[in-house]
């Protein structure tokens, strides 16, 4: 019976992708929560079918919507980033009769700003004011103001009306009624940043005539929602290519939910174009299985008997007696993903080195170190401390007494309690109690070969290429901190060397080619060496780290890479300074290396934010001699989803730029356990840049320290604490 | 680039896949366990044992050792656990599965670890209180689970405990007269949490030799019997 649970189990978690795509709805208690959950429009916002509508989608939802009618095929990846602000990126293929370069569609590439300024309560509407097409090159560009109010016992029919400017202003527009307020309202200038893309809009926004529009949504079923509408946009230019006659304003559509994240519409515009879309929505707040719900029960505290007498502590003297503790620890957290690194104590303080390879909740990890230790160790040890231990690195200090532990391991508030009695301090704040020290001696050289996959998604010419092959990586530890690494890889077959060569057609007075050339790393390798390392990570001092990496540090640049990080283990801030001399690396991926060198370094400041932002901010030196700084911005969920936006502004002129203006891009982290519930630190993650030019370029070298260190500081252990006792 | 040449890459690296001392790319690797999970499926598991079925009154006071049989109506399982910890008046029980209960010395449950969606944690003073003193009345309890974003949802009921009255209850040949003793649970107004109830068969000393106890709305009910002490 357990067995056969348990097989059951692992393929409903695996299964992530269909699982949680073909699960039915869940059944709310409260209905009109969920039929005022905002409809998607082929846009990839909250709307009806091509208008917006003033609803938003759940807070810290990821939404990707696909449509597809003869007016083009959009995709959209939307996301909640706060309860009332949603922002999309979109890559849109347009089959234009006449497009520039000989390609056979228009690639565009667009962001869109959707604002819900007020939410719908009692019988005042909700309002939302939403910018498209941002920073693109204008193609969907329009702005406009919604309201949308809800009617209904269950909320069940949606009433629209908004006023539309730019694309939106389009059908029996009227003077713009902003003109009181100022007559440059009035008209609406062509776009600043002709063709370059990239750059905010902003000259735009709101000007010009505008145009109303509105629409009727009706909630006919938990699944079935129909719409209609009446749409102020005439598709101007691609009624003037025969791709549509937008002559009727009316649009309808009908939207099924198959689940509560994936959905399905489809729709007539203008009364004679039939489109199709479909919206994937994940959620990292709705995990499709329970945190840690894969691992096996931890193993219980291992409470001391009550004694009136103090314990005893002659065990100290017991010859062999280290060999022994060593040998209890490794028995406990054999299977467990815990590694011990090194052991020291004395009759009453005990500090355990661990290496944590499988839990992804931090505290999780602390939890069960702490109940090894109360297993392993004698009674008289009432001060238990846990280093975690990164590349060789000491991280923090966690400090907890062995009675609280007892106390708290079915406390209702025994979670918080723990990090809140805990000290989270520098591991080298203070000394490690000295009396028995066992070290663990772990295998120096690690090898692996197995198959990888290498991926590019939204090049200007090719939504998706990837890579498939071999890959062979090796590591080699010297002790104290050396380590000589390498991996090589062996693409078998893809489509990568397809990418396009961005600077073919260089813009005016441009930077050093030093990224726009990667698709010829692909054309010109065969085997090729990915990296190949030799590197120190070290403590210098309190609340410091260092690393120097020396050797083919990424795929196109070899040299010397040198980092020093300043981090509290109880601080939000960080600090950092990075300082490279690098060469560009031969095409063909092997030891050659080209005439182009730079120093290159950045001054960084890390910041979590409450809510659960980080900040991140450097500013120095880049690739192509470029002098700038770079902004990121990143929501993190306590589960280890991460979802930012970052760009970088240099001395490179935009127009030197070229297409894009700037560098810019998404950033998105997705941690595997979230699908299966089963504890990995494995993650995917995901990097969306519309165009990767020369300006604004970082070395992209591993081992970067505030990502190593940061995990294991109070603010994230303070994250996960609801897993301490899982 | 031709269909051919990509399977044939696939079929070649799936055989590769996993050599060295280091790990492959982890997300290949869950493919290859959705894959290997899918392909499973249809594979005969071991027919579950019934605790029911082979325990006897014999069998149970041979071993001697404190045991409990643990049932669960959601999920249809059975099976018997061992005391593998006490830390003050908690204990818990593990079988020969990833899951151990927590239940306090009344045999109160306390926590579940290892379930699909686990009661992290319970304050149950005051039915303990109510059990050992054999006291009706206002007993508050307060269940904790992680939900979401690893958030701590904590749930807060009101209950009532009556002595409903003696019962025989037999468990696997052992009769005794016990008490059962009923806890009705009511979530706070305006929350959207069931309401439920826990019975207990006691004996004087307050001791639930039997009990059926709320572990939350996806596990729902387990049913507790105590074979030995």
């Amino acid at each position: 019976m357990r067995r056969n649970g348990k097989l059951r189990f692992s393929v409903a978690a695996l299964s992530v992708g269909l699982g949680c795509v073909f699960s039915a709805p869940a059944v709310a208690d409260d209905t009109s929560d969920i039929f005022r959950s905002a409809t998607v429009n082929t846009y990839g916002l909250p709307g009806l079918i091509d208008m917006p509508t003033a609803n938003t989608f759940p807070d810290g939802e990821l939404s990707f919507t696909v449509s597809h009618s003869r007016v083009g095929t959009r995709g959209t990846l939307a996301f909640q980033v706060l309860p009332n602000v949603t922002a999309s990126f979109r890559y849109s293929a347009v089959d234009f009769a006449n497009v520039a370069n000989g390609r056979d569609l228009l690639f565009d590439r667009s962001f869109d700003l959707h604002w819900q300024i007020l939410e719908e309560r009692g019988w005042v509407p909700g309002i939302a004011v939403g910018v498209r097409d941002i920073a693109g090159t204008g193609l969907y560009s329009g702005e406009y103001i919604v309201a949308t109010r809800h009617f209904g016992e269950y909320d069940q029919l949606s009433v629209t009306g908004g006023i539309g400017w730019g694309r939106l202003g389009g059908r029996n527009s009227f003077d713009n009624p902003l003109g009181v307020l100022d007559d440059r309202f009035e008209t609406r200038p062509p776009r600043s940043s002709a063709g370059q893309g990239g750059t905010l809009n902003l000259n735009q926004f709101f000007r010009g005539d505008a145009a109303v529009f509105g629409g009727i949504e009706w909630q006919a079923s938990d699944r079935l929602r129909l719409q209609v509408e009446y749409s102020s946009e005439i598709y101007s230019r691609e009624a003037a290519d025969g791709l549509v006659d937008a002559s009727s304003p009316f649009n309808i559509g009908a939207t099924y939910a198959f689940s509560d994240s994936f959905i399905g519409s489809a729709y007539v515009i203008g009364g004679d174009t039939f489109g199709l879309s479909l919206q994937l929505a994940l959620n990292p707040n709705n995990p499709p299985v329970p945190a840690s719900a894969g691992d096996p029960a931890p193993r219980p505290v291992a409470a001391r008997a009550p004694s009136a007498a103090p314990y005893t502590t002659d065990w100290v003297e017991q010859p062999g007696g280290g060999p022994i503790l060593r040998d209890n620890f490794e028995q406990l957290f054999e299977d467990q993903g815990l590694h011990l690194e090194r052991l020291t104590l004395d009759a009453h303080r005990a500090t355990v080195r661990v290496r944590n390879t499988r839990y992804n909740h931090e505290s999780q990890a602390l939890g069960r170190v702490l109940r090894a230790m109360s297993a392993a160790l004698p009674p008289s040890v009432e001060v238990f401390e846990v280093i975690f231990v990164v590349e060789g690195l000491d991280t923090s200090r966690v400090r907890i007494a062995r009675s609280d532990l007892e106390l708290l391991e079915f406390d209702p508030g025994g979670a918080e309690v723990a990090l809140a009695v805990a000290e989270i301090e520098d591991a080298r704040t203070t000394p490690d109690p000295t009396g028995l020290d066992v070290a663990v001696e772990r295998p120096r050289f690690t090898w692996g070969i197995g198959p990888y996959v290498n991926t590019s998604v939204f090049d200007p010419d090719n939504p998706f290429l990837f890579d498939l092959g071999v890959e062979f990586s090796a590591q080699y530890r010297f002790g104290n901190g050396f380590v000589a690494e390498g991996l090589v890889r062996a693409p078998i077959v893809g489509t990568l060397d397809q990418a396009a060569i961005t600077n073919e057609i260089p813009p005016p007075n441009p930077p050093p080619v030093v990224r726009s050339d990667g698709a010829l790393y692909h054309q010109e390798s065969h085997v090729y060496i990915d990296r190949l390392t030799f590197s120190h990570y070290g403590r210098p001092g309190e609340n410091l780290y260092s690393r120097v990496s020396i050797g083919y540090l990424e795929r196109m640049f070899a040299g010397v890479s040198g980092e020093l990080l300043w981090q509290p283990a109880h601080s939000r801030l960080g600090l950092g300074v990075e300082l490279n001399h690098v060469w560009q690396r031969e095409y063909d991926g092997l030891f050659g290396l080209r005439d182009y060198d730079v120093t290159s370094g950045h001054v960084s400041a890390y910041y979590r934010l409450n809510d659960g932002f980080d900040l991140q901010v450097d500013a120095g030196r880049y690739l192509a001699g470029d002098w700038g700084t770079t902004i990121a911005l990143e929501r993190s969920f306590d589960n280890g989803w991460r979802v930012g936006a970052f760009a970088t502004f240099t001395d490179v002129s935009f127009e030197s730029f070229g297409e894009g203006s700037f560098d810019k891009g998404l950033t998105i982290e997705i941690p595997l356990a979230w699908f299966t519930g089963t504890s990995t630190r494995d993650s995917r993650s995901g990097l969306i840049r519309p165009v990767l030019r020369d300006g604004g370029a970082r070395l992209d070298v591993e081992g970067r320290l505030h990502d190593m260190v940061i995990d294991y500081t109070r603010p994230s252990f303070e994250e996960t604490e609801a897993m301490i006792w899982r | 680039m031709a269909l051919k040449s990509v399977i044939a890459a696939f079929v070649g690296l799936a055989v590769l896949a996993g050599c060295g001392s280091r790990a492959n790319d982890p997300l290949l690797g869950v493919a290859r366990e959705l894959g290997s999970g899918l392909l499973n499926r249809d594979v005969p598991v071991a027919a579950p044992v019934d605790p029911r079925a082979v325990l006897t009154r014999d069998v149970i006071d041979r071993a001697g050792v404190p045991l409990i049989l643990l049932e669960s109506q959601s999920l249809g399982t059975a099976s018997t656990l061992t005391r593998i910890a006490t830390n003050g008046a908690n204990e818990t029980w593990q079988g020969d599965d990833d899951v151990t209960v927590t239940l306090s010395r009344e045999g109160v449950l306390r926590a579940t670890r290892g379930y699909l969606f686990d009661l992290y944690s319970a304050d149950i003073s005051a039915i303990r209180q109510a059990l050992v003193q054999r006291s009706g009345g206002l007993a508050p309890r307060v269940h904790t689970r992680v939900v979401g974003d690893l958030e701590t949802q904590i749930s807060a009921y009101g209950c009532e405990v009556g002595f409903v009255g003696a019962e025989q209850v037999n468990i696997f040949g052992r009769v005794q007269t016990l008490t059962r003793v009923v806890e009705r649970c009511t979530a706070q107004p305006g929350s959207d949490l069931a309401d439920f109830e826990n019975r207990y068969w006691i004996d004087g000393n307050g001791f639930a030799w039997a009990s059926e106890q709320y572990a939350g709305p996806d596990l729902g009910h387990l049913r507790i019997e105590r074979l030995h002490r």
